[in-house]
C-alpha cells in the first residue's frame, strides 16, 4: 500500500533514512517496523499504568489493616493483590524474583514506615 | 582514592563526582553494565540518589517501587513542589567495594545522576578545593 505523509520533520527523516539504508531496509519496511514498535510500546505503557493504579487501589484499601496487624513488616503488592508479607526487605526482593515479577509494576514497602520528605535546596541540580 | 573534579552538565564550575554503579533491588540489573558512571555530589539535595527516568526504567525499578502515598512531594528552595517516584535499589562504590541499600528517586526534571545528603552521611569524604580533588575514605 502507498501513502502520502505530510509534515514530516526534515532532519528526523534524514536520520531515519540513513539508518534504514545502513540496515539494508527500504523506507517502507523501516517505517513499518518503527510503527509496530511504537504501537506495542504504547500498549505496554498503558497496561503498566493500569496495573500500577490497581496496585495503588489495593494498597490504599489494605494499608490501615496492615498497620494494625503487621507493623514494621515488609509488604509486596503486584497484579492488583497483596502478594506476601515478610520480615525483611531482602525476603521481598527474593519474592519478586521467585514470583517472576521483575519488570512488572510492583509496590514494596515497610508497613508503618514513611520516607523522609525530600528537599532541593540552593545549589541543587534539579531544575 | 582520589577523584579529580569534573565539569557538570549545566555549570561552568568544576564539581566533585564519584564513580558509582546502580543496581535494582534483586541485583539482576546494573547501570552502567560495564565500568562505572560518575555521579555528581549535590549537597542541595537531601535524598540518597536521584537518577533520570530512562535509567530508572532500564533498571526495572518499577518492580520495587514505593507506593506514592509514602513518597511526599519534594520541595524546592522556591517553594515549588516536584513529584518524585521512588524505589528500593542498591548503590555500589566500586573503588571501595562498598554496597549500600538505598532509596532511589527519579523525576523527569532530573538529567544527571546526583548523590544527595542521606548517602553522604554514610561516607567520609574530603574535598580539597584548591587541588580540585575528592578523596573517599
Amino acid at each position: 500500500m502507498s501513502v502520502l505523509i505530510r509534515e514530516i520533520d526534515k532532519e528526523i527523516y534524514a536520520k531515519f533514512k540513513a539508518k534504514a539504508i545502513e540496515q539494508g531496509l527500504k523506507i517502507g519496511e523501516a517505517l513499518t517496523r518503527a510503527m509496530i514498535e511504537w504501537i506495542n510500546s504504547n500498549d505496554t505503557i498503558k497496561e503498566e499504568e493500569i496495573e500500577s493504579k490497581k496496585n495503588l487501589f489495593i494498597y490504599r484499601t489494605m494499608i490501615k489493616d496492615l498497620e494494625k496487624s503487621f507493623p514494621s513488616k515488609w509488604g509486596l503488592i503486584s497484579d492488583g493483590k497483596l502478594q506476601c508479607i515478610k520480615d525483611t526487605r531482602e525476603e521481598i526482593a527474593q519474592e519478586i524474583e521467585r514470583r517472576n515479577l521483575l519488570g512488572r509494576p510492583c509496590f514494596m514497602f515497610q508497613i508503618g514506615v514513611n520516607l523522609k520528605k525530600r528537599t532541593f535546596g540552593l545549589g541543587s541540580r534539579i531544575k | 582514592m582520589n577523584h579529580k573534579y569534573k565539569k557538570p552538565t549545566i555549570s561552568e564550575v568544576d564539581a566533585p563526582f564519584l564513580p558509582i554503579k546502580i543496581y535494582n533491588e534483586t541485583k539482576k540489573f546494573v547501570y552502567p553494565p560495564n565500568a562505572a558512571v560518575d555521579a555528581l555530589i549535590d549537597t542541595g539535595y537531601d535524598g540518597y540518589l536521584i537518577i533520570p527516568s530512562k535509567i530508572f526504567n532500564d533498571l526495572k525499578l518499577n518492580s520495587s517501587r514505593i507506593p506514592q502515598d509514602k513518597v511526599l512531594k519534594a520541595e524546592t528552595v522556591t517553594g515549588d513542589s516536584i513529584e518524585l517516584i521512588t524505589a528500593f535499589g542498591h548503590l555500589e562504590f566500586p573503588d571501595l567495594n562498598l554496597l549500600f541499600s538505598i532509596e532511589i528517586d527519579s523525576t523527569s526534571y532530573c538529567s544527571e545522576i546526583l548523590i544527595g545528603r542521606q548517602l553522604l552521611e554514610k561516607l567520609i569524604i574530603n574535598l580539597n578545593g584548591p587541588e580540585k580533588t575528592l578523596t573517599l575514605g
